[in-house]
């Protein structure tokens, strides 16, 4: 199984590598099927743009509230341009407007924050899954 | 690990929901209530909870339709819908019969199995990280209370609300997003200007000197 590239995106540092960190703590500890991962990170969505087409990512890791743009535009292109890509939205602000709204352009699930093991472990998992489902 | 679950309660009638908590203790669970469909979508996708029991009347967005929103999330824990009335659709566990039956509740949780709780990894590279942010944030937010400058404080608000409750300072996010909330309803006014000098000391206080002294 080749290993799933993720693109972390999000402006603040060290949430980026607090999601590196646990995605990779999951599966060290074998709670993914997954041992190992490729990482690209991007703080702003021109950046995010850029790796994207570049690596072409099977997850996303998308903070709607970015600096130069609203991740759910790039959750659109992101989707138009690789239907299967896997993307989980995430927000400070987890409105009823938010979730149906990323549902409706393609999100596969919605972290709220604060993070917490127990919703990327959930993520993780969802994505497993839908992987899982695809090669079937 | 303790053995109780957590369950999570959707009803929007105060006295039922009190009622329905107070039965869920006595059987040795964790509540949390919630009084609409809103609310209960977003305390699910904590994750913290092993069981979601849900009214199906509620305002906002209904115990359907938030059960649907969570399944379209892959949310793959037991949802139970609560009603006087027979349920025609998929996705809910079971249907609890209104009154809810103390005796059928206790069966409930014996047969549902406790979710795995997984920690947050926070190694000391990364709480260096979140301190040194901060730090800089709380730098931006006395230059963007100097200029008056309440979009830009309230963007500030949004980051450290996000951030800090994972590390540990669930008060100042608290806080965080209070404030984010007067700075989107309110226009400039001098109260506003008093609580975010507040706040600017918060943030200053909550740096990593403090933390470590």
């Amino acid at each position: 199984m080749r290993e799933p590239k993720v693109l972390l995106v999000d402006d603040v540092d060290y949430s980026r590598q607090l999601l590196r960190n646990n995605i990779m703590a999951l599966a060290d500890n074998k709670l993914l099927e997954h041992r190992t991962f490729n990482f690209f990170n991007a703080g702003t969505a021109g950046d995010a743009k850029v790796l994207f087409s570049l690596h072409q990512p099977d997850i996303v890791f998308l903070d709607i509230e970015l600096p130069d743009s609203s991740g759910l535009e790039l959750l659109a292109q992101f989707k138009q341009a690789k239907p299967n890509c896997f993307v989980v939205m995430i927000s400070g602000v987890s409105t009823l407007e938010n979730v149906t709204q990323s549902i409706k352009m393609g999100a596969a699930t919605f972290i709220v924050k604060p993070f917490s093991g127990d919703k990327i472990l959930a993520a993780m998992r969802l994505m497993e899954k839908q992987r899982r489902s695809q090669s079937a | 690990m303790t053995s109780d679950k957590h369950i999570l309660i959707g009803e929007d009638d105060s006295f039922l929901l009190t009622l329905l908590e107070l039965q869920c203790q006595s059987l040795g669970m964790q509540t949390c209530g919630v009084v609409n469909g809103e609310q209960l979508v977003t305390e699910a996708l904590s994750y913290k909870y092993d069981i979601v029991i849900t009214d199906i009347q509620m305002p906002l967005c209904d115990g359907i339709e938030a059960m649907q929103i969570l399944r379209r999330l892959g949310y793959d824990r037991p949802i139970f819908a609560m009603s006087a009335d027979k349920i025609d659709c998929e996705g809910f566990d079971c249907t609890l019969q209104k009154p809810v039956d103390i005796t059928q509740l206790a069966e409930l949780f014996n047969q549902t199995p406790q979710q795995d709780r997984v920690p947050l990894l926070l190694n000391d590279e990364l709480t260096a990280l979140f301190y040194q942010n901060l730090l800089q944030l709380g730098q931006d937010f006395a230059v963007a209370l100097q200029q008056e400058d309440l979009n830009l404080m309230r963007q500030i608000c949004h980051k450290i609300k996000g951030g800090a409750a994972s590390f540990g300072h669930q008060n100042l996010s608290h806080l965080a997003d209070n404030l984010q909330q007067r700075l989107i309803s309110e226009t400039h006014n001098k109260d506003l200007l008093k609580e975010c000098k507040q706040f600017l000391l918060i943030i200053q206080q909550s740096g990593v000197k403090n933390e470590r002294t």
